[in-house]
């Protein structure tokens, strides 16, 4: 017998497509114009999941899903009217899948029997149907628009008989057609007579003359120009026709068995299109179609060897020096060209890890209808950019800072119903969650509709939690930004709505990690939103590489603003907290690498440098020796092989082959000096033997949608 | 699926706006500057056109066209040649060595887009060429 257990996942993953579906269609049900479809659309993933569980004896699933596939069966035959009390049951329905199917894969959050109430109320709706033999409203069908009739100003004989050996000369009578159709309406009648038997039939030869008739608003210079190459060869007469509805009629009669060969060409060509439509639609409305599933372990191994091609390109490029570039001048020219095409491999090899943010967005809607419930605020989420993608470590790290910030939203942001009555809102407060590329980055936004941060509240907890002192001197925007600042939500925040009892502080750490920043902005009253700006890839970066004493280290070049000669008459020392320097009429904080990471320092140089870096709109100044130069580097995590290190995110390997660390610039804001405690070349030596390419082909971690 | 042309020209700068032009057209291009490493890549690799100077060092472009044509790979491929000369004997000159047609310099890059367009178009019509041609 088959082990069905290993088809699991594979039926699992299935279901997280096939439910991104659901949730989608069931939404377009609310549509008149997208109505039918979506029914069909939402019969067939019910359908599947149903069909996958029955081969998978997971009769649980079977059972309802049954249930809900006829409730459907009743709609696609147009007996079930689609008001809103029986969307509602379906997206609750739907929701009930959601659940056995994730009882299924981790058993114990779902009680038995948690599926009969929603499983009878469609049952009932089917019995009802059914038994009185009712047809409800008959299903909307979609209207199909009438062509317009087209004539144009002018129409055209053309007569083309190119002789036999126009195709030895690279012409392709059909592609003239092509182009000809573009210019208007083309019909073509073909002369077959001169076609020889099959056994003479020669594959480069031409026996076909044709005869078309075009109605345009082009001009005769236009026209001809599309027989441009052939018109030497006496081979084309063009006439203009004076309209007459005889030989109007006549023409149009005369179609031949080419014509229809074009006509089925056009077709084709519109086909290709809608089918380009067909994929952009399928990544937002089915997941799963147009897809190949591979494993991750083999992208990754070819995201390693891309790495490893740069770096190697890189090496080539250093050793052409200026006498080797003068005796082979074309050398210069080649290896720029093989720089850009390793670039252009790499981008690939990197988007084949990019998953459409659709698949978190959707997972979204269940949960503020979940969240709605609990709360008892009417909320609707509208979601946009579904399509933008993003790769597919930070859509996995996503949905959770995504979720809490949605039930933050609801459970803080968005008032009680009357109170936005109150206020002169709808009732029904609003969700925007939208998704877009701006140059090398992706943004996320969430923003409500809902009351705007308390600020005198966050500003009481700040001084409670010890984050400020009573009296400071605070902007609403630093107040705002008080809530992403570590510590400042607490463990008595564990309630129902916020779950797991995490703030904001903990969403923007998590989104640090994965390389991104979070700007939050709020008006009291109007509302609150939270950016959050990722990278587009995790593995390659923009960075500035910089040196202190002997150490190299990447900083990543998002978050410069300013790099400036360091002056010693702007330092100043605060007691307790180290020394800032005077920048823009404030004081940042100044960081000296060589105090946080203990480098061993023999002798300063006299002129060194800062720079300024920006995160959430805390700056500091970091002090180096020397600024090396602008890169992209490909990096390497850490956390795999060590313990997170303060101050660094990541590691790379140089263009000439050594290892250097990439500074993470939130957590080097508040780290402390260590008066030498770190001895940094054993952590350097274990480091590049974590990212030697030998190290890197254990077994990657296999991670999973949640 | 994108279309691989060839285009031969023994000035860089043609070779760049060649390049350029074709390539925001959505093709792809392969340049190089003499028709001997030429007929070796054509050999080597499927191009779907070529486009060629007529003034070239190494070998004429006339000569370079006769070749191509030769080649049974190429037989019925387009093949066009770009001339300083806007004149009808360069035109039947370089048609009788199994040219397709031409773009007269200097080149209005939509035009040399548009004659691209059209003997070698972006989308699968192969397969009904083939069914015409038979």
């Amino acid at each position: 017998m088959i082990d069905l257990d290993e088809f699991r996942d594979i039926y699992f993953e299935e279901c997280e497509d096939l439910f991104a579906v659901l949730e989608k269609q069931l939404d377009r049900l609310r549509d008149e114009t997208t109505r039918t479809e979506a029914i069909n659309e939402v019969f067939r993933a019910v359908h599947s999941i149903k069909g996958g569980a029955g081969a998978l004896r997971l009769e649980r699933i079977v059972a309802f899903a049954h249930r809900f596939e006829t409730f459907f069966d009743l709609a696609r035959a147009g007996k079930l009217t689609l008001d809103d009390v029986i969307i509602n049951l379906a997206f609750v329905a739907a929701d009930m899948l959601v659940d056995l199917v994730g009882e299924e894969r981790r058993p114990g959050n779902l009680p038995d029997g948690a599926e009969n109430q929603v499983g009878e109320k469609l049952d009932r709706v089917i019995a009802i149907i059914t038994e009185d033999g009712e047809t409800g409203a008959p299903p909307p069908v979609a209207a199909l628009a009438a062509s317009a009739t087209s004539g144009g100003p002018s129409c055209y004989r053309i007569r083309f008989s190119p002789g036999t050996d126009i195709m030895r000369s690279g012409t392709e009578p059909l592609f003239l057609f092509r182009e000809l159709g573009q210019l208007g309406d083309l019909s073509i009648d073909a002369d077959p007579s001169g076609i020889p038997d099959l056994e003479t039939i020669d594959p480069l030869s031409l026996y076909i003359g044709w005869t078309m008739r075009l109605d345009t608003t082009a001009s005769l210079e236009e026209i001809e120009e599309v027989f441009e190459f052939v018109a030497t060869d006496d081979a084309v007469d063009i006439g203009r026709i004076e309209e007459t509805g005889a030989t109007d009629e006549a023409e149009t009669n005369t179609q031949s068995g080419l014509k229809e060969a074009v006509s089925k060409e056009d077709n084709g060509n519109s086909g290709a299109l809608t089918g380009d439509a067909a994929v952009k639609n399928s990544v937002r409305n089915d997941i799963g179609s147009a897809t190949i599933r591979v494993d991750l372990e083999r992208v990754d191994k070819l995201v390693n060897l891309v790495g490893q091609i740069a770096i190697s390109q890189t090496l080539v490029a250093q050793h052409l020096d200026e006498q080797l570039a003068q005796s082979h001048p074309g050398l210069v020219e080649e290896i720029e060209q093989l720089q850009q095409y390793t670039q252009a491999l790499q981008d690939g090899v990197m988007a084949i890890r990019a998953l459409p943010v659709g698949l978190i967005f959707s997972r979204l809607p269940k949960l503020v209808r979940e969240v709605s419930r609990l709360t008892g605020k009417p909320v609707k989420l509208h979601t946009s950019g579904e399509e933008t993608e993003i790769d597919k470590t930070v859509i996995e790290q996503l949905y959770d800072p995504l979720m809490h910030m949605v039930r933050n939203a609801i459970g803080h942001g968005i008032e009680e119903a009357h109170v936005r009555e109150a206020a002169g809102k709808p009732a029904e407060g609003r969700i925007e969650l939208s998704a877009w590329q701006s140059g090398g980055k992706i943004v996320i936004r969430l923003s409500d509709d809902g009351a705007g941060i308390d600020r005198s509240r966050v500003r009481a907890k700040a001084i409670a939690n010890g984050l400020i002192a009573h009296d400071a001197d605070l902007s609403d925007g630093d107040i705002d930004r008080l809530i992403l600042t570590p510590g400042f939500s607490t463990a008595e925040e564990v309630s129902e709505v916020s779950g797991r009892g995490v703030g904001m502080d903990v969403v923007c750490e998590n989104i640090h990690r994965l390389g991104g920043q979070v700007a939050i902005q709020s008006e009291p009253g109007r509302g609150t939103s939270v950016t959050m700006a990722l990278p587009l890839t995790l593995a390659v970066m923009d960075g500035m590489t910089v040196r202190v004493a002997a150490e190299r280290y990447v900083i990543p070049t998002t978050t410069i603003i300013q790099t400036m000669p360091l002056q010693e008459n702007l330092i100043k020392e605060i007691p307790g907290e180290g020394d800032v320097l005077r920048f823009r009429d404030n004081y940042v904080k100044l960081v000296r690498l060589e105090n946080v990471f203990g480098i061993p320092v023999r002798e300063l140089p006299d002129e060194r440098l800062v720079v300024l870096l920006e995160l959430e709109g805390l700056v500091i100044a970091v002090v180096v020796d020397e600024i090396i130069g602008q890169l992209q580097v490909v990096t390497k995590t850490l956390e795999q092989n060590f313990k997170p290190v303060p101050g660094i995110s990541a590691a790379t390997i140089m263009g000439d082959g050594e290892v250097a660390l990439i500074l993470d610039p939130s957590s080097i804001a508040n780290m402390r000096p260590t008066k030498g405690t770190i001895a940094p070349a054993p952590v350097m030596d274990d480091i590049q033997r974590a990212t030697a390419p030998e190290a890197q082909t254990g077994k990657p971690e296999e991670v999973e949608l949640k | 699926m994108t279309k691989r042309i060839l285009s031969v020209d023994d000035s860089p700068t043609i070779r760049k706006m060649i390049e350029k032009i074709l390539t925001a057209g959505g093709y792809e291009v392969v340049t190089v500057d003499n028709g001997q490493v030429a007929i070796g890549l054509l050999e080597a690799v499927e191009f779907d056109m070529v486009i060629t100077d007529l003034n070239m060092n190494v070998m004429s472009g006339l000569t370079f066209i006769n070749k191509v044509r030769a080649l049974p790979k190429y037989a019925a491929k387009p093949i066009i040649f770009v001339t300083t000369e806007n004149s009808d004997e360069v035109k039947r000159e370089g048609r009788a060595r199994g040219a397709t047609g031409w773009v007269t310099k200097p080149f209005d890059p939509h035009k040399l887009l548009r004659v691209v367009n059209r003997l070698c178009p972006l989308d699968n019509a192969g397969v009904r060429s083939e069914a015409v041609g038979g």
